[in-house]
């Protein structure tokens, strides 16, 4: 039969040490705490994107997002090596036979397939999404949001079945009294092999986000200091459909509220108040960041200027017709921070188009997506 | 024989007591993000999301994981022993770093007016670190066959 056929296949397999219960219970703490790690920092980014009522982001310190999306899609590259690992490790156990030995086993098993299924979901739109290639019909950050959920409850579930195996598999000491010295080098052997490739899988991408490491990143989807002005863009000033309204002679920034316009600004008249200069970092949600000095005017400036009333919400307002990321909001504390300006220069530099020129919002603490670019209007609630 | 000593590495079944409280705990976790996809049907698109989650079960269950084995089975024949495990880690290290680098040397996620966008030769690059891993690989067959000689 051939059911009892894979059984036996099954139980000589599981004598090979790195198919054992302590390689498994390793690697799922490894993938446990990754995992957490991963939905944790998602999670942040979300809400920091959408924040719900109860929800506020504080502008400091300036370099947190930068650190948590960073650790987000370095976490998520890590475990991609551990994920395959423990699925090959664990792969024997699933002929076993009879396929389960009661309802609650059964449940156990078949959350599996939410739990395997989701997780490779995960990884691979994630890096996907690094890649900037995005061969579905959904929504990225939905799809990817929604799963998260999915695989972190078919998480608590399955670490709760393993959970007696995992800690009795993870206190005894490395090699068990019963264990032939072979069988603990093979197991070590490979989980450094795994632990190896992780580590090169990091270290090629991970110079997107942290500088000192760029030139061993050869593998990163970008380069903190490749592009125009010498850092990257996420979205160009043709994609975005701006080129000629962003550099038309006659632009004009526009405070309004309650759809009546407070005042307008040209851009000699925003030249003319005090500057400020802010070193900032561009925190790219797709996990490359660069940090720059730019210099503009707070954005507190220019309401006051505009007589706007305080402690109100405002609305940055973008040159482009339509997407997604056209606008952002600010918190009237995001306000107060005086390095939350309109950045009319980088690196002494006028902006690049591709940057935001004639204007874009740069403020401590905050996805790149959220720093609006080609602003033309502040609307205050 | 009976059906537990035909199974020595049988697992431990999950205990009343505590599973049922994580299922109820789990499943309300996953029906937050079900609801989530549906709610934002638009974007989320639930049906994709499920094709794509049975689809990455199945193809590993039916693709990814009979390949690597009939992989390890054949280095298991042609390779001798001492090399046979830094043999297979490189495969499975360079099946992994092809994989993960593929949509970047076919350049999938190019766009054409942004040239901070996938800016470096990947399939160089790719060339590299598969070569780096093999070079891994050699000098721990090199060290083992030597550390064989001298015992």
């Amino acid at each position: 039969m051939v059911g009892r056929r894979l059984s036996r296949w099954r139980e000589a397999r599981l004598d090979d040490p790195r198919h054992s219960d302590r390689v498994a219970a390793i690697l799922g703490a490894l993938l446990g705490v990754s995992f957490l790690v991963c939905f944790l920092t998602g999670l942040l980014s979300h809400l920091i994107q959408h924040p719900p009522s109860w929800f506020s982001w504080t502008t400091r310190p300036a370099g947190l997002y930068r650190v948590t999306q960073g650790l987000h899609v370095a976490t998520g590259v890590a475990t991609i090596p551990l994920l395959f690992a423990k699925l090959w490790s664990v792969f024997p156990r699933l002929f076993r036979w009879p396929v389960a030995d009661n309802a609650l086993h059964a449940i156990e098993r078949l959350s599996l397939l939410t739990l395997i299924g989701g997780s490779l979901f995960m990884v691979t739109t994630g890096v996907a999404n690094i890649e900037l290639w995005y061969p579905w019909v959904f929504f990225f950050p939905a799809g990817h949001y929604a799963v998260s959920f999915v695989v972190m409850g078919s998480l608590v579930i399955h670490a709760t079945a393993k959970w007696a195996t995992a800690r009795r598999e993870l206190r005894r000491h490395p090699a068990g009294p019963r264990e032939p010295a072979l069988s603990v080098a093979g197991r070590r052997r490979f989980l450094g092999a795994v632990g190896a490739t992780s580590a090169a899988l990091v270290v090629a991408t991970v110079g997107q986000t942290v500088s000192p490491l760029r030139k061993l990143s050869i593998l990163a989807p970008r380069r903190p200091d490749i592009g125009v002005q010498g850092f990257p863009v996420n979205r160009t000033a043709v994609e975005a459909g701006v080129t000629d309204t962003a550099q038309d002679p006659g632009f004009a920034l526009a405070v309004e509220t309650g759809g009546e316009t407070l005042r307008t600004f040209t851009l000699t008249e925003l030249g003319e108040l005090p500057q400020r200069s802010a070193t900032l970092p561009i925190s790219c949600v797709e996990g490359w960041s660069t940090s720059q000095t730019w210099d503009g005017v707070p954005v507190r400036d220019i309401l006051d200027r505009a007589g706007a009333p305080a402690g109100r919400s405002v609305r940055v307002e973008s040159l482009e017709g339509g997407g997604r990321y056209r606008s952002s909001d600010l918190t009237p504390g995001q306000i107060d921070d005086a390095d939350t300006i309109l950045a009319m220069r980088v690196k002494g530099e006028q902006l690049h188009v591709d940057h935001g020129f004639p204007l874009r919002l740069i403020a401590p603490n905050r996805p790149g997506v959220l720093q609006t670019k080609w602003v033309v209007k502040l609307v205050v609630s | 024989m009976n059906e537990r000593s035909e199974q020595p590495h049988d697992e431990e079944h999950p205990r009343p007591l505590l599973f049922i409280p994580a299922l109820i705990a789990g499943w309300a976790i996953i029906g937050f993000g079900i609801r989530s996809a549906l709610s934002h049907s638009d974007d989320a698109h639930p049906f994709a999301l499920l094709v794509h989650i049975v689809t990455f079960d199945l193809a590993h269950d039916l693709v990814i994981a009979p390949l690597v084995l009939v992989v390890g089975w054949l280095v298991a024949k042609v390779v001798p022993e001492t090399a046979r495990g830094p043999v297979r880690a490189a495969c499975a290290a360079s099946a992994l770093f092809i994989v993960f680098s593929y949509p970047l040397v076919r350049r999938w996620g190019l766009r054409p007016s942004n040239s901070s966008a996938l800016p470096l030769e990947y399939g160089r690059n790719l060339a590299i670190v598969i070569g780096l891993v093999w070079l891994v690989a050699a000098a721990v067959i090199v060290r083992r066959v030597r550390s064989n000689r001298t015992t």
